[in-house]
């Protein structure tokens, strides 16, 4: 539920961002008018198109892994490399997450704003951003709890 | 340890991950960081000190991955992507083929040449390869069936003309090389017609070569079509031709970036879609669904590849690469071979997006040295990840085909088809490589 709520929360992001490119386009050539800071907002709305659907795609195995060298592997063994996979994207997006979370209080406190006309805050963005790859990390702790449970399933049957 | 030392360490360290299927964006993220912290914790001449590491490696990981994916370039990417499935909603993939099909089907090998035509026509508004091979699949391979072709010629026409889709522009594969080469996605763009349309007749030929040689492999339909069928069929794409002349034609000629060519598109797709009612609410929720999770699924590789690109410049192993080969007095038609040979070799293994950013950081500096182009140099770069696409053991476009194929379909059928168009391949490639000027007439012209 949460993670589908993320995936329309981007989907509209998305739509939003199509939105804003095309009215600055027609602001600006027919009205010499852009939408404000149109460079900035497009950026920003691109963290919760890529950020929030994160989960989503771990939920449904979305990652690109190169399979050739290890399709000869026993399964049990290709079971190992892909729960080693996932705690190596756990530790890196974790991190990712980790070090933005660790800057959010002094974005927020510091009252930090991007340059521009509307001098927008820079934490609601770094929040989504977070909340994306939090949501992620959270969803890869579970798949790695199924992979290992699995994984002691085929062994006791074994 | 020497900085260099550590980006070779780290190399090795990335393609073992690949090799023990670590998902790309880990194993490029985690040798990247974990490159960062050796080369800060271990300066030359100094002692290991874990405190001096952590402070610069943490600033990268709170800094670049949000700096980049909040660059305003790399919001084309998500951006065509929507455009892309919005049309594949509406329909209009279905109607460029049927168009190709009505003029062409009574042509030898027509409905093959149709299904080549409709993936380059699907190919202007959409930026994947993949997605293009996929979408014309579906439609195309079960009507070649249908009439009788041979399913080596089916499978292998659709999975070749998917490669289109990178290249001829909107191009997602460009919108990256672009960013990351620091070259103008427009003029990469325009870059890419004519040797998009140059790879499309070199297909077309194939097919009417294959069809003359063996007869029974592409009986010709029984069925004819009016004049007024025909004209019906070309009028029901002005949608997607006016979309495609409207992105191209206000690149071409200034009007907006490459970024606001592909929002207008999406919003064009959108309003036509909605106008002629070819789209309802499930079908944009679900275009919009697809876009998302197709957008999450690339950018979490790059945000892997953007720290990887910045650890190999941080560790100047590519300016030591550069050094060994110049001192060395290497031919550029050696470093060129060796160039192309790493590229076929790595499409055979890898994807498309892993590989452009796994070798970019080392290759760019090196053709910068010889005083090439890069935007022939994308081109060229584009072109051997499309020839990877189809090549096995990793041939992804071959396994799409296969996963909507009958299931009498074997994978080896469908590589066999694919061969006779790889000869093609190989001229179409000569010729981009030897005339620069087939990829840099139109940007000098802009």
């Amino acid at each position: 539920m949460l993670k589908s709520s993320l995936q329309a929360m981007a989907g509209l992001c998305l739509l939003a961002m199509a939105g804003i490119v095309t009215l600055s386009m027609v602001g600006r050539e027919f009205f010499l008018l852009p939408v404000p800071d149109d460079l900035l907002l497009v950026g920003l709305l691109m963290v919760g198109v890529i950020a929030l659907p994160a989960a989503i795609v771990e939920r449904d195995n979305g990652h690109i892994a190169v399979t050739v060298a290890t399709q000869w592997c026993p399964p049990h063994w290709r079971l190992v490399f892909d729960v080693l996979g996932k705690i190596l994207m756990l530790l890196f997006f974790g991190g990712i997450s980790y070090a933005v979370a660790l800057s959010l209080p002094y974005e927020f406190t510091s009252g930090a704003y991007l340059d521009g006309e509307l001098e927008i805050p820079t934490w609601p963005a770094k929040t989504v951003f977070c909340v994306g790859f939090v949501a992620f990390s959270v969803e890869l702790v579970l798949s790695i709890g199924r992979q290992i449970k699995e994984a002691w399933h085929h062994a006791s049957q074994e | 340890m020497s900085p260099v030392d550590v980006g070779v360490s780290a190399l090795i360290l990335t393609l073992v991950l690949l090799l023990i299927r670590t998902p790309i964006a880990a194993a490029l993220g985690v040798s990247a960081t974990l490159g960062t912290f050796v080369v800060f914790a271990w300066r030359p001449g100094t002692e290991f000190s874990f405190d001096a590491a952590v402070r610069p490696t943490m600033s990268l990981l709170a800094n670049a991955p949000f700096s980049f994916i909040t660059n305003f370039s790399l919001a084309t990417v998500p951006l065509f992507i929507l455009m892309g499935h919005l049309a594949h909603e509406a329909g209009f993939t279905r109607n460029i083929y049927e168009a190709a099909r009505l003029w062409m089907g009574r042509l030898r090998g027509g409905v093959a040449m149709a299904s080549v035509v409709g993936c380059g026509g699907f190919s202007a508004i959409t930026g994947s390869s993949v997605a293009c091979a996929a979408a014309m699949g579906r439609i195309a391979v079960p009507e070649m069936l249908k009439f009788g072709y041979a399913p080596a010629l089916a499978t292998g026409a659709v999975a070749i003309g998917g490669t289109l889709g990178s290249l001829i522009p909107p191009s997602v594969l460009f919108i990256l090389y672009g960013v990351f080469a620091e070259q103008s996605i427009g003029r990469l763009f325009i870059a890419a017609v004519i040797p998009g349309l140059v790879s499309l007749l070199a297909y077309l030929m194939v097919i009417h070569v294959w069809a003359t040689l063996r007869k029974a492999d592409a009986p010709t339909p029984n069925v004819s079509f009016t004049w007024a069928e025909k004209w019906q069929a070309v009028r029901s794409c002005w949608g997607i031709v006016f979309i495609f002349v409207s992105i191209i034609g206000g690149i071409y000629g200034g009007l907006f970036t490459p970024t606001e060519a592909a929002g207008v598109g999406a919003t064009l797709t959108l309003l036509l879609g909605v106008a002629t009612r070819r789209l309802n609410v499930p079908a944009i929720v679900s275009a919009l669904k697809e876009s998302v999770f197709q957008s999450s699924m690339i950018f979490l590789i790059a945000v892997g590849g953007k720290l990887y690109v910045s650890f190999i410049a941080l560790t100047g192993m590519s300016a030591n690469f550069v050094e060994w080969l110049t001192h060395g007095g290497y031919s550029l038609a050696l470093v060129m071979l060796f160039i192309i040979a790493l590229y076929l070799v790595l499409g055979m293994f890898l994807d498309s997006i892993g590989i452009i950013l796994l070798t970019l950081p080392i290759v760019l500096p090196v053709v910068e040295a010889y005083n090439l182009s890069l935007i022939w140099f994308g081109v060229v770069v584009i072109k051997l990840l499309e020839i990877g696409l189809v090549t096995p053991p990793i041939g992804l476009n071959v396994f799409v085909i296969k996963s909507i194929a009958p299931k009498t379909v074997q994978l080896e059928t469908i590589f066999r088809g694919i061969s006779f168009f790889l000869i093609a391949e190989v001229f179409v490639l000569a010729a981009i490589v030897l005339f620069p000027a087939l990829s840099l007439w139109l940007p000098s012209a802009m």
